[in-house]
């Protein structure tokens, strides 16, 4: 099976280029992406990229498979129609082959405060939350930050500083919708600019793409709805 | 020496999801119309202004390369009001899922395409 492959190494190449790799696959395989990669690395080890636990739980590994964002570990070979074509995540600059800058992603993280605030004296043991509450985070929680989204999101390709982008938003209605944070106004306050929420034009490539089926199209609905309700 | 960064952006090289081909045609039909406004305000005048200028509005739209114009950008409008509907009817919190959004993509571009038929058909 065919592999073409982005390569670019700045210390040697003055630009990127594609290419190929042949690779002996036995029919009927359930070979991911990832194992691939890695024996394609052992006839070419100068190929670049990230992986860490192989099971889709770290996010190190998002690329961009056959024209979609997706996790390499995640990605059964036989689910692709070859020519199999990999390049690093769209609109992130390119470090060395697929490996990419997580610089502007982890600022827009960053950016939305992602950890628990209350401003109201600690109880003894632990704050509680009903399962009600709880359930609440379900589907907003699970975020491996793996980018797949917010490189795959237009409205981040055209404003990638002014715009938070899908990932950041669904971590910023993961701590919007905690019972236990107590920061919901300043958190709206800072998102209620035209670009950081707005400029989702409800595309939904983030949620296609997502590899843990999230949704952040509807976190950013919900955050949407939310700033209606408090009359920000 | 420092080299200018790369980054993978080739649009070329992307797939594109049904509901992003939806929003693409959308702001494309928006386009599109937006920029016929100047046309149909001048045959709008034209026509209300005297006799000869209904005459000479009602002929020049029965050329063919005329009528395609005026096709397309009906159906353009069209497309663009379903597509309008369809996020107006999300921001009511009805189709935010997946499926849902795929569902009312698909239904968007059957209603557009009906309705420039039917249009064809009323035209020609």
């Amino acid at each position: 099976m065919r592999f073409s492959i982005y390569r670019y190494n700045p210390e040697v190449d003055s630009e990127p280029y594609m290419k190929d790799y042949d690779l002996e696959i036995p029919p009927n395989s359930d070979m991911m992406v990832l194992e691939a990669l890695l024996k394609i690395k052992g006839k070419d080890e100068t190929l670049v990229f990230r992986s860490s636990c192989r099971e889709g739980v770290c996010g190190s590994d998002g690329m961009n498979i056959n024209g979609l964002n997706r996790l390499a570990c995640k990605t059964a070979v036989s689910s692709l129609k070859p020519p199999i074509v990999i390049r690093p995540l769209v609109n992130m600059t390119v470090i060395r082959d697929l490996a990419v800058d997580f610089t502007l992603f982890f600022n827009q993280y960053e950016r939305i405060q992602p950890y628990l605030q209350n401003n109201t004296e600690a109880p003894q043991k632990e704050r509680i939350q009903t399962p009600k509450e709880r359930a609440k985070l379900d589907g907003f929680y699970e975020c491996i930050l793996c980018a797949c989204c917010t490189s795959f999101c237009p409205s981040s390709w055209w404003n990638p500083e002014k715009f938070v982008g899908p990932a950041g938003l669904l971590w910023a209605y993961r701590f919007l919708a905690d019972s236990r944070d107590t920061a919901t106004k300043k958190r709206l306050a800072n998102l209620e600019d035209p670009f950081s929420v707005f400029r989702c034009r409800t595309i939904m490539n983030c949620t296609v793409v997502c590899p843990k089926n999230l949704s952040p199209a509807e976190a950013v609905a919900n955050i949407r709805r939310l700033m209606t309700k408090e009359g920000s | 020496m420092k080299k200018k960064p790369f980054s993978n952006f080739d649009l070329l090289t992307i797939r594109y999801p049904l509901t992003a081909v939806i929003s693409i045609l959308h702001r494309l039909s928006g386009l599109f119309v937006f920029l016929l406004i100047p046309f149909f305000l001048w045959m709008l005048q034209t026509v209300t202004h005297s006799q000869t200028g209904y005459d000479h509005v009602h002929a020049m739209l029965m050329k063919p390369g005329i009528k395609f114009i005026v096709w397309l950008s009906l159906a353009a409008f069209g497309y663009h009001f379903v597509a309008g509907f369809r996020h107006l009817i999300m921001d009511i919190g009805i189709g935010e899922s997946l499926a849902m959004a795929r569902l009312t993509a698909a239904l968007t571009l059957m209603f557009s395409i009906i309705w420039a038929i039917l249009i064809g058909i009323w035209l020609w």
